[in-house]
């Protein structure tokens, strides 16, 4: 470890009590992916591993090795037996990289450090558990990518990277979720760390093309609490920090935003969840690893 | 001055600088922003609607809408503003009370309605208005005058529009023109007013009397006691009782109205005889036969004190021989000697010299320290046509200036009484303004009333000291010059010296109207009267509705909602009390 210059904010985040908090958690895939390494996830390659997946009818040329001779003897037939094989994962974390994410108002840090942090822990994670993990950072346009690794140097790498992380630049979740899309080559898992501050369509259009390729997708959207409640204090201006458009809020708006604000939250979830992509909301003010653990006990147990 | 900036201190003070915070991304703010724009817009579009309905209903309420029929044709208000009218009644003067009622037609009226007023001797307007303001003010400065006004001109209206209405408000007295007479006859409807004192009065205003006694016009005051009366119509040696039934209330050529305050008879016979009557309540009539000879002032106050003589039971055998001294006063004639009391009569009109006169005396020797009594103003009603600072100081009267002196100036039967006092002093002044019948002089009404009253006062009320003061009492005649007797009616009267005199008839109808042939003008005359004047309003009124206070609830109720909707304090009061 010595010989790797990490952040210093990353060494301090991985300290023994963070990873303590940490130990436990597994990133279990709900959905089946594929993986060079036997690991905690199921392959949808079938393989002739300990653990029956099923019956298959036999055809000319496959090994007559795996001949199920019980059923022929109970039907007078040639199936083979198929086995699921426990694969490695490969997991790539998109992190929205856009200014927004620079916006620190109710929590203690910006909703950039925070997923510093969130993602610093699922890189850990991943690896820890054999899966190969990678990065790209998207803003209007996919800015960086780092291929999917399993190596503990890796993590470091990964580390690296996050620590330099700094947000800017305007959100275009559709173009460059399709862009990084069409660099991915192998199925796996897709994990979104975004505010979703963008067009609600190209979000889901952005994320639907994963899943069209059979990825696997986890949605973390980061917000600072006052996002969800605009502000405590009308009147006043807000100014976007995107560009340099402004607004003058009052009560009645302030009202009529919260109700917006609720009903996008819905429908962008209700959209994911018809895709079969878990959606996590994360805020700011409650510690990462209190909410990942939230979370990835729930994912745990719907698997 | 400093402290209207105040405010703005204050203002400025803490006005603070709306503060800018970054915020990720203002779409949904955005959003809520054109949400609330359209709402707002809603809301600012339904307030300028319901605003613009307030004030277009109250601009309509205020021009005081209607809905239905109604009259909206053009009324003819003509109020009669003869002198007559000024006599005084328990309730007030009569032509207050013609003028009460022009104003009852005048407000039952739909807004929409032309109205014209005119006075029956001068005033009012000159063409029709709707302007109902216009119209009260009009009707408000009428006054009792004395120009003939030539209704026919308004027969019809400028543009003979049948739905124009024509009402008249008289007493009936003064309606001496028999071509207004037959105008308004034909197409008037008329209120008749009683002054009430009149009660007993049976006066006829004009005989004109053919062969047949037909087409005698009565006028009889009190008309509801008419019945049973006797009239006695003294035509030269001809004497004729007429006995009033309800026959001759209903025949045509009867026309009955209550007769003024006059309470006087004139006949004027084929003979040119010129007589008069007066009934005087439950006394014994007053009888004054005064031929055309006679039509003199100086004689028919002789003849109004010889019939206040027959009151006081004073004998008097005729003119010439009465104890009464009639002194006919030339310029510069013989009121200089020392008297006690001198009563003055005179129409005004034909001396300005005692206009001025009267004025200097006043002036020099009373006013300032002298007072009107109030129970003099208040019998004439305060009905003053004389403006006393204007007139001026001629030598006419000076002397008389030296003694205690009472002057009456009588005022067309209906005087302005005043008294002034000055230590033991007593100016009695009783205006004639221009009119100045004589006829009307003579009656028991006028002169004779006023001579009962400045008696009683001179007296102390002691009728046993009237005979024996009358007895004594000199009459001086101020000079006057002709014979303008404005306020006759139409026809030939006599003159002293014997000339025929046209008195209210141009010279053509003078060679074309004889006396005889009078009655033909007026035969056929129907006349509609107005007896129960609240149905007569209905009837101007019919299916008028007054829009008026619904639209005041109207913009009330709007107002109410518009502070409900856009005030937050009302509508937490709203919900609260829902």
């Amino acid at each position: 470890m010595a010989d790797i210059d990490l952040d210093r904010d990353i060494l301090k985040v991985f300290t023994p009590e963070y990873l303590s908090k940490l130990s436990g958690l597994d990133l279990v895939a709900r959905q089946v992916v594929e993986g060079y390494f036997a690991g905690l996830h199921r392959s949808i390659y079938k393989g002739f591993s300990v653990e029956f997946a099923e019956h298959r009818p036999y055809c000319s040329g496959d090994d007559i090795r795996y001949i199920d001779w019980g059923v022929y003897g109970r039907r007078d037939r040639y199936y083979i037996k198929e086995f699921v094989a426990e694969t490695s994962l490969q997991a790539i974390m998109v992190i929205d990289a856009s200014g927004s994410m620079d916006y620190k108002a109710y929590g203690e840090i910006t909703k950039m450090d925070y997923v510093k942090q969130l993602s610093s822990a699922l890189s850990y994670l991943l690896i820890r558990q054999r899966d190969s993990v990678g990065l790209a950072l998207i803003t209007d346009r996919l800015v960086k990518i780092i291929p999917a690794r399993s190596t503990r140097y890796h993590l470091y790498n990964l580390l690296v990277e996050i620590s330099k992380i700094e947000a800017g630049g305007k959100t275009n979740l559709a173009s460059s979720l399709i862009t990084l899309g069409e660099r991915l080559t192998r199925r796996g898992l897709v994990i979104l760390i975004s505010d979703l501050w963008d067009d609600d369509n190209r979000i889901l259009s952005g994320i639907r093309a994963f899943r069209e390729k059979k990825n696997e997708c986890i949605v973390f959207q980061v917000l600072d609490r006052l996002e969800k409640t605009l502000s405590a204090s009308p009147p006043h201006f807000v100014r976007e920090m995107e560009g340099k458009d402004r607004a003058f809020i009052t009560e009645d708006i302030v009202r009529s935003y919260r109700e917006r604000f609720e009903e996008r939250q819905r429908t962008i979830k209700n959209n994911l969840l018809e895709m079969n992509v878990d959606y996590q909301m994360l805020y700011t003010d409650v510690p990462h690893y209190i909410s990942l653990a939230t979370y990835l006990k729930k994912r745990k147990r719907l698997s | 001055m400093p402290l209207s900036l105040l405010p703005v201190i204050i203002h400025l003070i803490k006005h603070r600088k709306v503060k800018e915070e970054p915020f990720p991304d203002i779409t949904l703010v955005e959003k809520a922003q054109e949400h609330l724009r359209k709402k707002f817009l809603l809301k600012e579009i339904l307030q300028l609607i319901m605003r613009v309905l307030i004030i277009a209903l109250l601009i309509l309420a205020i021009a005081g809408p209607y809905a239905g029929d109604g009259v909206k044709g053009e009324l003819l208000l003509i109020i009669d503003n003869s002198p007559s009218m000024g006599i005084m009644t328990e309730r007030g003067m009569l032509f207050d009370k013609a003028k009460d009622i022009a104003w009852m037609v005048v407000d039952a009226l739909p807004p929409v309605s032309r109205v014209s007023v005119v006075g029956l001797c001068g005033g009012g307007l000159d063409d029709y208005t709707s302007d109902k303001v216009v119209i009260r003010r009009a009707i408000d400065r009428l006054s009792i005058g004395f120009k003939r006004h030539d209704i026919r001109l308004l027969d019809g209206g400028p543009d003979g529009d049948s739905d124009r209405k024509i009402l008249l408000i008289t007493d009936g007295y003064n309606i001496g023109n028999l071509g207004e007479m037959r105008d308004i006859a034909e197409s008037a409807d008329i209120i008749f007013l009683s002054s009430g004192e009149n009660e007993g009065y049976i006066t006829i205003r004009r005989c004109i009397m053919g062969e047949d006694n037909s087409g005698v016009i009565l006028r009889i005051g009190g008309v509801s006691n008419v019945e049973g009366y006797e009239l006695e119509v003294v035509e030269g040696d001809r004497r004729n009782i007429i006995e009033i039934s309800d026959e001759d209330i209903m025949r045509g050529s009867i026309m009955l109205t209550d007769g003024g305050g006059a309470g006087y008879a004139h006949l004027v016979g084929s003979k040119n005889t010129f007589g008069s009557y007066a009934f005087y309540g439950e006394r014994s009539p007053l009888k004054v036969n005064i031929s055309t000879e006679d039509i003199h002032l100086s004689n028919v106050i002789t003849s109004a004190l010889n019939a206040l003589r027959s009151v006081y039971q004073v004998e008097v055998s005729d003119r010439k021989s009465a104890e009464l001294t009639v002194a006919i006063a030339d310029e510069g004639g013989s009121y200089k000697d020392n008297m006690d009391t001198v009563v003055l009569f005179s129409d005004i009109s034909s001396s300005e010299r005692m206009i001025e006169g009267i004025g200097n005396l006043v002036r020099s020797s009373y006013v300032g320290g002298g007072r009107i009594d109030p129970k003099f103003w208040k019998w004439s009603g305060g009905n003053v046509n004389c403006n006393l600072s204007d007139i001026r100081f001629t030598d006419l009267l000076a002397p008389v200036n030296e003694q205690g002196v009472a002057i009456l100036v009588s005022e067309d039967g209906y005087p302005v009484l005043f008294r002034i006092m000055k230590g033991d002093r007593k100016l009695y002044i009783c205006s004639i303004p221009l009119s100045g019948s004589y006829s009307n002089l003579v009656s028991g009404g006028g002169i004779v009333k006023i001579f009962a009253i400045i008696l009683d006062d001179i007296l102390g009320g002691s009728e046993l000291e009237v005979g024996e003061y009358l007895s004594n009492l000199k009459v001086y005649f101020s000079p006057f010059e002709d014979y303008d007797l404005l306020g006759l009616a139409p026809g030939l009267y006599r003159r002293p010296d014997g000339r025929m005199v046209g008195v209210n008839i141009n010279e053509d109808e003078f060679n074309r109207m004889q006396i005889g042939e009078i009655n033909k003008v007026i035969e056929g005359v129907d006349i509609t009267t107005v007896k129960d004047l609240d149905r007569y309003l209905e009837g101007l009124t019919e299916d008028y509705t007054n829009l008026r206070p619904s639209l005041l609830i109207a913009v009330v109720v709007l107002l109410l909602i518009d502070s409900i909707i856009y005030f937050p304090a009302f509508r937490r009061l709203g919900a609260g009390i829902s």
